[in-house]
């Protein structure tokens, strides 16, 4: 039998070294970190039975840590436990409400812990006995198993059940019965095509919960017909995709070129563009079949009838002009920086050149433009004013070279 | 009895095993933490050892310094790469928690510039928090026209642009200053 993987995430790992110890002694695989973000990453590659974290986390606290765990369908389930100094009854029903298990309060007895973690596993150990049948399944990332790959594998196991498809904006479904495709549905496209704007996903993630499916068939074709399909569609989407930028790149008209002769379909993209257009906007909004969008915007594209909204012009007139009238009089020294400014040179040779060729690959780009149009993030001040006044006043008071 | 204060250890620490199990119920030290952004390494481990005077994680993902502010209040300095898409979330997690960024980036170095801006970029289009972004002129003639890189950085409402000089402890206090100073700012607002 596994050994049960405990992930504890505290501020302090020294402090619970013997616990830790204990714990090993005790037949746990156990992975401490101080640093929320790392807990995170290790609850979901370690995937953790059971968490226990504490409040104060370095980067993100355990409140936010607990809050991310619950909502993520594959850590959502998993046991977790706060740990705090506080005591108040305040804290520990925020804990509760936010989805925590329990609370332990610090310093706390390791012979107590000990046999939370056994109740709270036994219990999570006869839950999933009880629904064993509900919960088995699979899940992961798009980037290991694409959409044609799971449905093969469904398709040869002739499993039945459903199986989500998320991106970072979606959340498409596919519902499969002894390994034939039922249904799929993503936003409001069709069966067909919602199948196979599923296929083109590169990115996001994947469950599959097995599961009775009562629901009628949508597809007059087998599996076997359909995945043939949605292979060669995707060999079209792909090598269709090569010509054009990142589908989140903004676009915008040039009223210079879009003049020309355009085909009735070619007009009609093109009527979509609308100042800051974004190719996989202009794609879902398209009327026409997804494959069909995607092939004339790299037409309307290789034409110049669209161009991309740049994220650098170092050509840029006006800014030149700027540039140069507020150097004027200055040395030769500054000018030359400027210059390189204006006109980068050697960027291959260099290592921030590798770093900005990433924003190239269309992944870096795709998700940069994507999280421009998020909406933004008010961020709390931690620190009271005084607390910042006393931070100003030993800053610029001087450095007396204390450091931690 | 007093209670010491618990100061939050660095996360990155290994197990040690000399520490006792005692956990005090003491007071638990105030952090700020402040990230410091940009291509450049060295200009960020710089930085982070001036103005803290000693490095205590310097690896290629993470550079960490921390200042001792009073016995209640500690100052983290974490150098990072920035905004990494490929850990979107945890970014807005780790954004929520801090004071604030500062971008640098070497005034000489042409290569750095377009990075800085798409920092810029993804910092401001995502993120209300404040924001200062220095050009590390430590060696360079301290005369540069500020103005006109203000504009040409098209800073958001919420940034600021300051020259400084990494090796010079004052400057780069300054540099935290000008932040410290928003934050107060946007408190009093």
């Amino acid at each position: 039998m596994d050994r049960k993987r405990l992930l504890l995430a505290v501020n302090a790992p020294i402090e619970i070294d013997k616990l830790r110890k204990v714990l090993v002694r005790a037949g746990y695989e156990v992975k401490i970190t101080s640093d929320g973000v790392s807990a995170l990453e290790l609850a979901r590659d370690f995937r953790p039975h059971l968490i226990l974290s504490e409040l104060e986390l370095a980067k993100i606290d355990g409140h936010h840590f607990l809050r991310e765990i619950k909502s993520r369908p594959a850590t959502r389930s998993t046991p977790f436990i706060i740990m705090s100094r506080h005591r108040s009854v305040s804290e520990r029903v925020h804990s509760i409400k936010l989805g925590a298990d329990d609370y332990v309060t610090v310093p706390f007895d390791i012979r107590e812990v000990m046999v939370r973690f056994e109740v709270i596993l036994k219990e999570v150990d006869a839950l999933e006995g009880k629904s064993q049948r509900n919960t088995k399944g699979f899940s992961g990332r798009l980037s290991e198993m694409n959409a044609i790959e799971i449905l093969q594998t469904l398709e040869i196991s002739q499993k039945s059940g459903a199986l989500r498809i998320h991106n970072e904006e979606e959340e498409g479904l596919l519902l499969v019965k002894d390994g034939q495709i039922m249904q799929a549905t993503l936003a409001d496209l069709s069966a067909r095509d919602a199948l196979l704007r599923l296929i083109t996903w590169d990115e996001g993630t994947f469950e599959f919960e097995i599961q009775e499916v009562h629901q009628p068939c949508q597809f007059e074709d087998s599996t076997e017909s359909i995945v043939k399909m949605a292979m060669l569609y995707r060999d079209r989407w792909d090598g269709i995709r090569q010509k054009l930028p990142p589908l989140q790149t903004a676009v915008t008209l040039d009223q210079s070129r879009a003049t020309g002769q355009l085909s009735p379909e070619e007009s009609q993209v093109l009527g979509l563009v609308n100042g800051n257009s974004k190719l996989g906007h202009l794609i879902n909004e398209s009327p026409l079949d997804a494959l069909k969008a995607l092939s004339i915007l790299a037409r309307l594209f290789r034409k110049g009838c669209i161009k991309e909204i740049p994220f650098e012009n170092y050509e840029d007139g006006d800014r030149r002009n700027m540039l140069n009238g507020n150097l004027s009089g200055s040395s030769n020294g500054i000018n030359d920086v400027i210059i390189k400014f204006m006109h980068p040179t050697g960027l291959k040779a260099t290592r921030q050149h590798a770093r900005l060729d990433r924003r190239n690959r269309p992944d870096r780009r795709l998700k940069h433009r994507r999280w421009a149009d998020n909406v933004k993030h008010e961020n709390k001040i931690h620190l009271s004013r005084s607390e910042l006044l006393i931070i100003r006043e030993k800053l610029a008071g001087g450095h007396d070279g204390s450091s931690s | 009895m007093t209670a010491h204060p618990v100061e939050q250890p660095l996360s990155l620490l290994s197990v040690s095993q000399e520490t006792p199990f005692d956990l005090s119920d003491g007071v638990t030290m105030r952090i700020g933490e402040i990230a410091i952004v940009g291509p450049s390494q060295k200009a960020k481990t710089e930085f982070i050892k001036t103005a803290c005077k000693e490095i205590l994680v310097d690896s290629e993902e993470l550079i960490y310094g921390s200042v001792k502010v009073n016995d209640q209040l500690v100052l983290h300095l974490y150098g990072l790469d920035g905004p990494d898409q490929e850990t979107n979330p945890f970014w807005d997690l780790v954004s929520q928690k801090l004071l604030g960024y500062v971008i640098l980036f070497d005034w000489d170095d042409p290569n750095g510039f377009p990075l800085v801006r798409e920092t810029i970029d993804s910092i401001t289009g995502r993120y209300r928090i404040p924001l200062v972004v220095a050009a590390n002129i430590a060696h360079l003639p301290s005369s540069i026209p500020a103005s006109f890189i203000n504009t040409d950085l098209n800073l958001a409402e919420q940034s600021q642009f300051t020259f400084c000089n990494i090796s010079e402890s004052q400057s780069v206090n300054n540099v935290l200053v000008t932040l410290i100073d928003s934050l107060i700012e946007k408190l009093n607002t």
